[in-house]
């Protein structure tokens, strides 16, 4: 038996209703049956294409809505069952989101010292031997930002990156143990992305940061974590570690995915009927998948698929 | 070798009228296109592909304008043509297939109807042909033909993409401009547009300007690449040569922003 995780879900399910102003109500199983653990420090990555209950889970683990049955913990601890003000704020503090617009959480009318100073404050993260303005440092040189050129700045004078950096940082001044990263670089330029990838991986391996990273990217899935659960209509269907998964799929739809990543060194097929063929059998996979309510069971060391 | 050259771009030069005064976004651009080629043309987002792909089809608007160069499309001097001309040419000659298929389609109207529409105004054919035209597109991006009669909306975005393609080959051109045709899409179903487009290449021969910023995509369909920088190609050659030997820092530069499966995790 491993050490116990950071972080657990038992059987989450979460459906929602939706009033459609016509006809029948309709009902998305936005999650169905998701059970995962992640160890302090460590990595894990939701893949799946949109719609596949990514953000949902995310913002499931952010304790940001009630689920409809199931556990989430942290430390071993419900996040549901937190009864006191204090307690909430404690898991509050532990979690924390950084989103894939790098506008959506800065205040437009702040400068970088406010978003940093109040959640540092706040929180009481300035030990006695130290002062408000070292922290304010620290946090900004372990996103690797000069603070001297970013403390007075306003959100729309940093480019996109620096703005993501700034979500980090927040979250660092909080005291952020497990971050949840929703697609944080896919709205940034190509050339940036990977800075704020490496950034990320640096804060998991030397300062044991936690991550929860959702993508549809497998690439960066398997460069920043160690393990990978791939999810299709609410369900993980296949888990475990990232570069078994990349390496060698086990799920017909996890297969499916792997093979339609771009690849510089293989050709598209230029054949038409092939073309029709690939689409049928893409359907076909996905028809299957939906279908499909086996559980995940093992297979293998660290290996979970459903059949 | 210049004879079947189908588009001939020469010193393209495109500026943005702003309250600052005029922002060069294309600058000095050459490029050409030859029949039943395929050119890459990749960068960054704000580097100008999306200008250049209007400006090509005369599709551009104020505060654009044209400064300078030429186009010549098929021997024929594109920013010479009247309106009434340029009206006949485009889709007939050059189409488009626009970054985002919820803007290219007109919310309102049938898929059925947008098809029609393009059809009849070119040809002054009936209905009853438009819907035999339609049927038949409908059939080579693989949507079952029942779905002519449904709006925009109640088609998923893949299919949606589909139908932007099908338009595209209503009147058969000889070029399709495809700016970021994928990229709004997930990875399977940008696998099977991708398969789809160059299948339809294959069967028909038609040219393609493909606009991406996914390198890698890109590199697994085009015969050449060009690389966009800040208004200016900075870098074009033979998929091969880019993919291998790369030049320009640049070029290198975009190739290393992505991990791909090859980079080694180091991961203690
Ligand atoms: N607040 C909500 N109300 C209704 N449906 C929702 C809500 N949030 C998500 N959904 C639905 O749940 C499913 C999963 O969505 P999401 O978690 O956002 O997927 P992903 O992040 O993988 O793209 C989708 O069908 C989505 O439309
Ligand atoms: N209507 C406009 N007015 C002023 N500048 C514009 C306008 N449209 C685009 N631009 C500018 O022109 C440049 C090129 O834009 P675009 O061709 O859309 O780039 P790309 O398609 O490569 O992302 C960008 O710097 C953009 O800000
Ligand atoms: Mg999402
Ligand atoms: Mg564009």
């Amino acid at each position: 038996m491993s050490a116990p995780a950071f972080l657990t879900l038992d059987q989450v399910h979460k459906t929602y209703t939706l009033k459609t102003m016509f006809g029948p109500t309709k009902q998305v199983k936005a999650l169905q049956d998701i059970s995962f653990s992640l160890q302090k420090g460590q990595a894990l990555a939701l893949v799946g294409e949109s719609g596949s209950g990514k953000s949902t889970c995310g913002r499931a683990v952010a304790g940001m809505f009630q689920i409809d049955s199931g556990k989430i913990c942290v430390e071993g601890k419900p996040i549901a069952t937190a009864h006191t003000s204090k307690e909430k704020r404690e898991t509050a503090r532990k979690v924390q989101m950084v989103f894939q617009d790098p506008f959506a959480s800065l205040n437009p009318t702040h400068t970088v010292r406010h978003h940093l100073e109040r959640p540092l404050k706040l929180h009481k993260r300035v030990p006695a031997d130290s002062t408000l303005e070292d922290e304010l440092h620290r946090t900004l040189t372990d996103v690797e930002l000069d603070p001297a050129a970013t403390l007075e700045k306003y959100p729309h004078e940093l480019s996109g990156g620096q703005r993501q950096r700034i979500n980090l940082a927040r979250a660092l001044a909080v005291g952020a143990e497990l971050i949840i990263a929703d697609e944080p670089t896919s709205m940034l330029d190509v050339s940036i992305r990977r800075s704020i990838l490496n950034l990320m991986k640096r804060l998991k391996d030397e300062r044991g940061i936690t991550f929860l990273y959702i993508t549809h990217d497998l690439a960066t899935a398997h460069y920043l974590t160690e393990n990978t659960a791939v999810m299709f209509g609410g369900r993980i269907v296949e888990y475990g570690p990232s570069d078994q998964i990349v390496r060698d799929p086990q799920h017909a739809y996890s297969k499916l995915l792997l093979s339609s990543v771009p690849s510089a060194k293989t050709k598209i097929d230029a054949n038409f009927e092939h073309a029709k063929d690939f689409s049928n059998f893409a359907d076909e996979v996905r028809k299957a998948t939906a279908a499909s309510t086996a559980p995940l069971a093992s297979i293998g060391e660290g290996r979970m698929m459903r059949s | 070798m210049s004879e079947d050259r189908f588009l001939d771009v020469k010193g393209l030069e495109v500026d943005y009228m702003t309250l600052d005064g005029p922002f060069r976004a294309v600058k000095t651009v050459d490029l050409h296109i030859n029949k039943g080629e395929v050119l890459g043309l990749a960068g960054e987002s704000g580097c100008g592909k999306s200008t250049i792909a209007y400006a090509l089809m005369r599709l551009h608007r104020p505060p654009a304008f044209i400064s300078g160069g030429s186009i010549t499309v098929d021997g024929e001097d594109v920013l010479a043509f009247d309106e009434e001309t340029l009206n006949q040419w485009r889709w007939s000659k050059v189409s488009l297939v626009f970054q985002s298929a919820m803007n290219a389609l007109n919310p309102v109207l049938t898929i059925f109807e947008q098809f029609r529409d393009v059809y009849h105004r070119h040809t002054g054919k009936s209905t009853a042909e438009a819907r035999a035209r339609a049927i038949e597109l409908m059939g080579l991006v693989g949507i079952d033909p029942a779905r002519l009669d449904d709006f925009p909306h109640q088609l998923s975005g893949g299919m949606r993409q589909r139908v932007v393609l099908a338009n595209a080959l209503i009147l058969e051109p000889q070029m399709i401009i495809m700016d970021e045709p994928t990229t709004a899409l997930d990875v399977v179903v940008q696998r099977e547009i991708l398969q789809e487009i160059a299948g339809l290449q294959a069967k028909f021969g038609f040219s393609i300007l493909f606009i991406t910023h996914d390198l890698a995509l890109m590199a697994q369909f085009a015969d050449r690449i060009a690389i966009m920088l800040e208004g200016e190609i900075v870098e074009v050659n033979d998929t091969q040569e880019i993919v291998n030997n790369p030049q320009h820092d640049y070029t290198k530069k975009l190739w290393e922003a992505m991990p791909s499966f090859d980079d080694t995790k180091g991961v203690a």
